[in-house]
């Protein structure tokens, strides 16, 4: 498998505080990583560097160099955009826009230009149908998208991160909000959604990472301790301050 | 301050601990001539049986409570070993009880080597439990080496066995009795090896067992 992401030596300040210490990682192709660690650990934040969502906050500063595609995504003009439509995101609360089902899914396509309404309805179908949600609300696309179930929110977030043709996703404790049912479907799309895309996840549930993850980092105070084989991660963790999270002795 | 599993892991601990006290009792049982040992034997047997279900009980519950890994998973595994092996040993202890019943030359037990090889079984299951709760891996390495020992005493049994039934004397109808008695001798030394080597495969050494 072909590394798809590269992270080396990255820092992370907001303002004088270090949050992120020199962190080195790779994401490779078609897999999905999780991220693990207590609160506060910067697991999240370092998340957001990988598509340059930390831009937003203006305190924050950033040392070292995250590689996709073989580029420096920090490097002068490099195009934000075109990087967050092929990184795309998804939240911890579902976050549908206050249009159709429909309009959620087009969206991000409209943007870039698509404008063609037959090749707009294909993509929604397409997407929605990756997200294994076209047949629950293939007959009420034009209805609201606040009138679904938290569940159902969620995997419309996903479909419209799809709907731009990326080919990483963020997710960001993507089913913390989430009933076991509506966990369980989206991890089982996660899963199906591996053969095409790259996944990095954020979870606080280790029984998540363990269910659906290929490799897991662990973070700490800023610091990634480890970055293994999930499996061999919880069955015989290299490092002490790893295995007592990961057996509940703190965190 | 501990934690909840650890507090529940040393509960499981101390179970573990009184039935090896009940099993190494059953193997005092088939040493001794003490007369009350029928009733006592009969009583140990089931009380092996219920606290051996009711630590895998513990231990299932505990998997399903707190989905543990790493080195919790891995003790909980080899706690479940271990009490299937105590079992064994348990119920090896009371078919040999029960052979020994059926004996009419109780001296045969002791002039075929049979008394040998239950106090070196005896040994080795204290050794085995004894390194199992103090993590002793050294010990361990060495209780599992000792199943040579007791494979030793068996063959010697075996061809004083063989001698009896062709020296043609009385006492030679009961050797069937007691080859079976032998190999569940055997047995309880292999069971107390797995112990020990329970412990080994805990700390994530895989020796192969001979």
């Amino acid at each position: 498998m072909s590394e798809k992401i590269k992270v080396e030596n990255l820092h992370l300040y907001y303002g004088e505080k270090e949050a992120l210490k020199g962190i080195d990682l790779s994401v490779k192709e078609n897999m999905i990583m999780s991220f693990i660690g207590p609160s506060g650990c910067g697991k999240s934040t370092f998340l957001r560097c990988l598509n340059r969502m930390n831009d937003l906050i203006p305190t924050c500063r950033i040392e070292g160099k995250v590689y996709y595609g073989g580029e420096d995504i920090y490097a002068d003009k490099y195009d934000v955009a075109r990087l967050r439509k092929n990184v795309g995101m998804v939240f911890q609360k579902p976050n549908p826009f206050p249009f159709s089902i429909f309009d959620n899914i087009a969206y991000g396509p409209r943007t870039h230009g698509i404008k063609n309404k037959v090749k707009l309805r294909e993509i929604v179908e397409k997407s929605l149908c990756e997200a294994g949600l076209f047949d629950e609300v293939k007959d009420r696309l034009n209805s609201s998208a606040l009138g679904l179930s938290g569940g159902q929110m969620q995997r419309l977030c996903i479909a419209r991160a799809l709907s731009v043709e990326p080919d990483v996703l963020l997710l960001d404790e993507p089913t913390s909000a989430l009933d076991p049912i509506s966990t369980e479907k989206i991890e089982e799309l996660l899963l199906k959604l591996k053969k095409d895309y790259t996944i990095v996840i954020v979870t606080h549930n280790m029984q998540q990472a363990l269910r659906i993850s290929d490799m897991t980092a662990f973070f700490l105070l800023g610091n990634m301790i480890e970055c293994d084989d999930t499996t061999k991660m919880f069955s015989s963790p290299t490092d002490k301050r790893t295995e007592d999270y990961i057996t509940g002795r703190f965190g | 301050m501990k934690s909840r599993i650890d507090e529940e892991l040393e509960a499981i601990d101390l179970g573990v601990l009184g039935l090896s006290a009940q099993v190494e009792e059953a193997l005092e049982i088939i040493t001794s001539s003490s007369s009350s040992r029928k009733d006592r034997m009969e009583d140990l047997a089931r009380d092996i049986e219920d606290k051996c279900k009711g630590l895998e009980l513990s231990c299932t519950n505990l998997l399903l409570r707190f989905h543990p890994v790493a080195r919790d998973l891995k003790r909980i595994s080899a706690v479940l070993n271990t009490v299937r092996d105590l079992s064994r040993i348990g119920d090896n202890a009371l078919d040999f009880y029960e052979m020994q019943e059926y004996l009419s030359t109780p001296s045969l037990f002791v002039e075929i080597g049979l008394l040998d090889m239950a106090e070196e079984v005896k040994k080795m299951l204290f050794s085995a439990v004894s390194s199992f709760m103090t993590r002793d891996l050294d010990k361990a390495r060495r209780t599992e080496a000792n199943d040579d020992k007791v494979d030793e005493l068996f063959r010697e049994t075996r061809r004083r066995l063989v001698e009896l039934i062709k020296s043609g004397r009385e006492e030679a109808e009961e050797a069937i009795d007691l080859v079976i008695g032998a190999k569940y001798l055997e047995r309880m030394a292999d069971h107390a090896a797995n112990i020990a080597h329970s412990l080994i495969e805990e700390n994530g050494e895989n020796l192969p067992k001979e």
